[in-house]
């Protein structure tokens, strides 16, 4: 009887052991897969124009999501996504570059043109929200502000 | 230990389950969520995007540039729209529609308006734009 329960207890051991290794396999197979799908699809391309290419940044800190797509070289339209857990807005806008500083962006929200957002382009492909007017509390709340947002990182292009 | 030959099918059946269980609980956690889908086309001389937010209240954005032509506008998503594979957004009385195509991976035949003539060179217009390719936003910092 010692013997039946002894076989038992080490074929269950021997399963889940081969289990999780077959899990770790599979895991390992996965991302090597994901890895080189996303070394494919990151391929850079040759820059077509010289100008117009889209830039979207993001900051994504746990449930928090904020992203802001933009161009920004030269004046255009910009969106402006921005979810958290106290937080939601979205809004739409012109942007234009400040005439005495280049690497500062106003965006103006087209709903409320007294929603004015101000962003700071920084070294290493980073976008920070330096100040917003007042106006732009009615699009997100009392309880948070697109100031406070951490730094965005350019995730496109890369 | 006449439970024994029950027991063994359930304990397996555990050990099997668990591993995976706690495997799909990782696979939720690291899948991250992007309020922005965007498509792009590009080719010499010629550049379009078009964006949008598929949540409420969703806004999008359309560009076309070339050396004739220079078009924008940004305005609302019709939610009920998308779920008919079609991306419609409208700024004031403009609207630009285009059909989601190829598994959503594609935007094709664009349409606007004759109120949007008000946002571009009379040479061109959104309708022009070629088919646009989704691009993956999927890395996150």
């Amino acid at each position: 009887m010692i013997k039946r329960i002894s076989l038992g207890v080490l074929s269950l051991l021997a399963i889940s052991c081969s289990q999780s290794v077959c899990a770790k396999t599979h895991h390992a197979t996965a991302s090597k897969h994901s890895k080189e799908t996303a070394t494919k699809t990151e391929k850079p391309t040759a820059p077509v124009l010289s100008d117009p290419q889209i830039s979207i940044y993001s900051a994504h800190k746990e449930k928090n999501n904020y992203v802001i797509a933009l161009y920004t070289d030269r004046p255009g339209k910009a969106l402006i996504t921005y979810d958290s857990p106290t937080c939601q807005a979205n809004s739409y806008g012109d942007t234009v570059l400040n005439s005495k500083n280049k690497s500062e962006i106003i965006f103006t929200s087209t709903e409320d043109p007294l929603c004015k957002v101000t962003l700071q382009k920084t070294a290493n492909n980073q976008l920070k929200i330096t100040k917003e007017t007042s106006a732009c509390t009615a699009w997100h709340g009392d309880f948070c502000s697109f100031s406070s947002l951490s730094p965005l990182t350019r995730i496109y292009p890369q | 230990m006449k439970l024994f030959p029950f027991l063994l099918p359930c304990i397996l059946g555990a050990a099997i389950a668990f591993p995976s269980l706690s495997n799909a609980q990782t696979d939720t956690t690291q899948q991250a969520y992007l309020n922005m889908i965007t498509y792009e086309h590009k080719a010499p001389h010629q550049y379009a995007t078009v964006l949008y937010m598929p949540y409420y209240p969703a806004y999008g954005m359309i560009s076309f540039r070339s050396p004739e032509c220079t078009a924008e506008i940004a305005g609302y998503i019709d939610p009920f729209a998308l779920k008919n594979k079609k991306l419609i957004i409208t700024y004031k009385l403009c609207k630009v529609s285009f059909d989601i195509t190829q598994n959503n991976q594609e935007l094709s035949n664009p349409q606007e308006t004759d109120t949007c003539q008000d946002y571009h060179p009379k040479n061109c217009s959104f309708s022009q734009i070629p088919s646009l390719r989704q691009i993956s936003l999927e890395k996150h910092p």
